[in-house]
């Protein structure tokens, strides 16, 4: 009776801990910089019960997040939301849009799927016109449906992945972010310029963000003429370290010699890899993304040198692009802290292009705003230049930051945009 | 080759020493508590936040404030469901590591924190050929330094033969004059300590620390409670080594399927678990507390 008893507790034990170990995994995006035009008009009935120019503005145009403010999501998608706010007081300070104030109503979407989708009913109730969802394809998918289902624009600040729009049917869903088939090119084409043919891919298997990234890395190293001589694997627990040691990974890259290392990860797992590729002797550069900015995981690899990474901006105070260091300025401000990477520009981006969009549309129903975005053709936003096309609702030709580390510290290098983006 | 063994003795003394503080406190009073991980992430916290006042204060701060708040738990939450049944505590710890989890979120926020505790066990020594990190080296002394202290203290001092008997069958240990409370609260102690040094460990291959920083090898630990054996203290540390040595040797030798590392484990415990249900090391006189 009593070791039925304990088996039971066991049975339980085990079953949460399942749960727990099986929950989560994700990714991230990119994003940056430079300048272009504005967008060409285009041509939208505006709804009837949209307010418009004309009309006399009698309520707040409301702007809901479902972003996650806990949960891992929450370090990309809270810098990103607090730019979205000093976006929304610049916009009120010059007039509002289309004559109204915006209101933004930010519900914790606790990085939980199903809380999104309750929390994207409620604002949408609320009469939300535009929602922001987190920086995550497969934890938003459920709230961009919602809002997808209502005729609501919805926007995830910094997914890198194209299937953020059409590709997941959501025609009104765009990402502000840059993403990865760009973002990979760029990477590969600056190494393969800069260090040699030979690299070696360190590929960090547990989310499809580095999983896509090594892949487009790849193809376009060989596009490029250049030979993958090793392309060992590892994997992260869903709540960022290492699964298990990566000793003989690092070994496999050592011994094929390699001009340039790849690193497709994201902290702290990411972390570990480069400390322990550093400590295994590899001393060939390592480039890596966007999932590699800030400065937070260097303490894992003491006086790093020659690790370079592509990013949306400079978050060290050397960005050659004015409105990054105005809004860097702005959220230090705000927040009282300096920015720990850069993917908060495209959370101000995202107010920034509801704006242009609903001015050009003369309108806040969604297909409007929609239909307004798709014709953005390097429009100039504090993310960089950004187009987007029927097929495509994030960006891949935009410019991004190259980043390189020298003894632990940041510099900026170049913006450059990828000469061949790999679209599938 | 030597790196791989060195490897899977430094990631199984790690594990078995996070097992033991687990081991300790089920041992006494049934409780498997997975907020033995937010124990393991204070510890980190600590010691990243007080480095610049010197590494052996750092230490000792950490270990303080870990086995404080493994006390507090015990005595704010645990002690107060003395009556409760063991599924009841198994939900109550549930609510406190999440209840610590967004506590850490709001004190140091949701990203890492990051911090440099002891730069000289990082780097690799070179016999020949063959390269092996320090780090790991330094681990396994380390983990076999506190494994053999814990035997000590569990084995050769009246607190361990106290601690001993009441995981060995708690109702006569209290009939024959064990102080049920003192015990539990020493076992939360020592269970503190061993997650500060678990902390620095994986602190210092790290270099940062989130709120999640505990949670996974909290879970595995658990596992080689398990298969070690419930109830017993030399099963949970032997299991949580072989969980960890496990995994790190799973992952030298699946090579391109390493990936599917932790397939292979469970498949594993699965199989230790059908040849040996009460576990690698069972406890005869294992009885549950009423």
């Amino acid at each position: 009776m009593k070791r039925t008893k304990t088996a039971g507790i066991l049975a339980v034990a085990a079953s949460l801990s399942l749960v727990i170990a099986g929950c989560a995994s994700t990714s991230t995006s990119p994003e940056a910089p430079a300048a272009t035009e504005a967008a060409a008009p285009v041509e939208a009935a505006p709804s009837e019960a949209a307010p418009t120019a004309a009309a006399e503005c009698t309520e707040p145009i409301i702007i809901g997040s479902a972003m996650a403010q806990t949960g891992f999501m929450s370090p990309f998608d809270v810098p990103a939301l607090d730019t979205a706010r000093i976006a929304i007081d610049k916009a009120n300070a010059e007039g509002g849009v289309l004559g109204c104030q915006l209101e933004l109503v930010a519900v914790d979407g606790e990085t939980n799927p199903d809380k999104g989708a309750q929390i994207a009913t409620d604002l949408i109730s609320q009469g939300a016109k535009m929602l922001l969802v987190t920086c995550d394809y497969d934890i938003n998918a459920k709230a961009s449906q919602v809002a997808q289902d209502a005729g609501v624009l919805v926007i995830a600040p910094c997914v890198g992945d194209t299937i953020m729009g059409p590709d997941a049917g959501l025609t009104l869903g765009f990402s502000l972010g840059s993403a990865v088939p760009g973002e990979a090119a760029i990477m590969a084409e600056y190494a393969f310029e800069k260090f040699g043919p030979n690299a070696a891919l360190f590929k960090d298997m547990s989310i499809k963000y580095t999983q896509n990234q090594c892949k487009v890395f790849e193809e376009r190293w060989t596009q490029l003429g250049g030979k993958v001589v090793s392309a060992p694997e590892f994997s992260q627990t869903p709540e960022g370290t290492l699964a298990a040691p990566v000793t003989a990974q690092v070994k496999e890259i050592k011994d094929s010699k390699p001009d340039v290392v790849a690193l497709c990860s994201y902290p702290g797992g990411g972390a570990e890899a480069a400390a322990a590729l550093r400590a295994g002797g590899v001393k060939a550069p390592v480039i890596s993304g966007f999932g590699m900015d800030g400065a937070f995981w260097l303490g894992a690899v003491p006086d790093l040198s020659d690790f370079y990474f592509v990013t949306y901006a400079s978050v060290f105070g050397d960005d050659p692009n004015p409105k990054v260091a105005e809004l860097l300025a702005a959220y230090k401000e705000l927040t009282g802290n300096d920015a720990a990477t850069s993917g908060l520009v495209t959370g101000a981006s995202s107010i920034e292009a509801f704006k242009l969009a609903a001015e050009q549309a003369g309108s806040t129903d969604g297909a409007a705003l929609a239909a307004a975005l798709e014709a953005f053709s390097e429009v100039d936003l504090t993310a960089g230049p950004t187009s987007f096309s029927p097929e495509l609702h994030v960006n891949v030709t935009r410019p991004m930051a190259v980043m390189q580390v020298q003894k632990g510290k940041h510099a900026f290098i170049e913006y450059r945009a990828a000469e061949q983006p790999i679209l599938n | 080759m030597i790196q791989t063994l060195l490897d899977a003795l430094s990631y199984g003394g790690l594990y078995g020493l996070a097992a033991l503080g687990i081991g300790l406190v089920f041992g006494v009073m049934r409780l498997v508590n997975f907020a033995h991980g937010e124990l393991i992430a204070i510890g980190a916290y600590l010691m990243i936040i007080t480095i610049d006042l010197g590494l052996p204060l750092s230490i000792l701060i950490a270990v303080a404030g870990t086995a404080a708040l493994a006390l507090l738990m015990e005595l704010s939450v645990f002690k107060r469901l003395r009556l409760a049944g063991p599924s009841v505590l198994l939900i109550a710890s549930f609510g406190v590591s999440i209840f610590l989890q967004r506590s850490y979120e709001i004190i140091f926020g949701a990203l890492p924190i990051s911090g440099q505790i002891a730069p000289w066990m990082s780097g690799v020594i070179e016999f020949g050929d063959t390269t092996i990190t320090r780090g790991s080296i330094l681990t396994i002394i380390l983990a076999l330094a506190l494994l053999l202290g814990m035997r000590f203290l569990i084995e050769s001092t009246t607190l361990g033969l106290q601690i001993r008997a009441a995981s060995s069958d708690f109702q006569t240990a209290r009939l024959l004059g064990v102080r049920s409370n003192y015990v539990i609260g020493a076992a939360f102690v020592f269970s503190g300590v061993l997650a500060a040094a678990v902390a620095f460990v994986l602190v210092t291959q790290r270099g940062s620390v989130d709120p999640l920083f505990g949670v996974n090898i909290t879970i595995l630990a658990l596992v080689g409670t398990v298969i070690g054996g419930l109830g017993s203290l030399q099963g949970a540390a032997l299991g949580g080594f072989a969980v960890g040595a496990t995994i790190s040797l799973l992952n030298s030798f699946l090579g391109n399927y390493r990936v599917y590392t932790y397939t292979w484990l469970f498949i594993l415990v699965i199989i230790v678990l059908l040849m040996r249900p009460s576990g690698l090391i069972s406890n005869k006189a294992y009885k549950e507390r009423a």
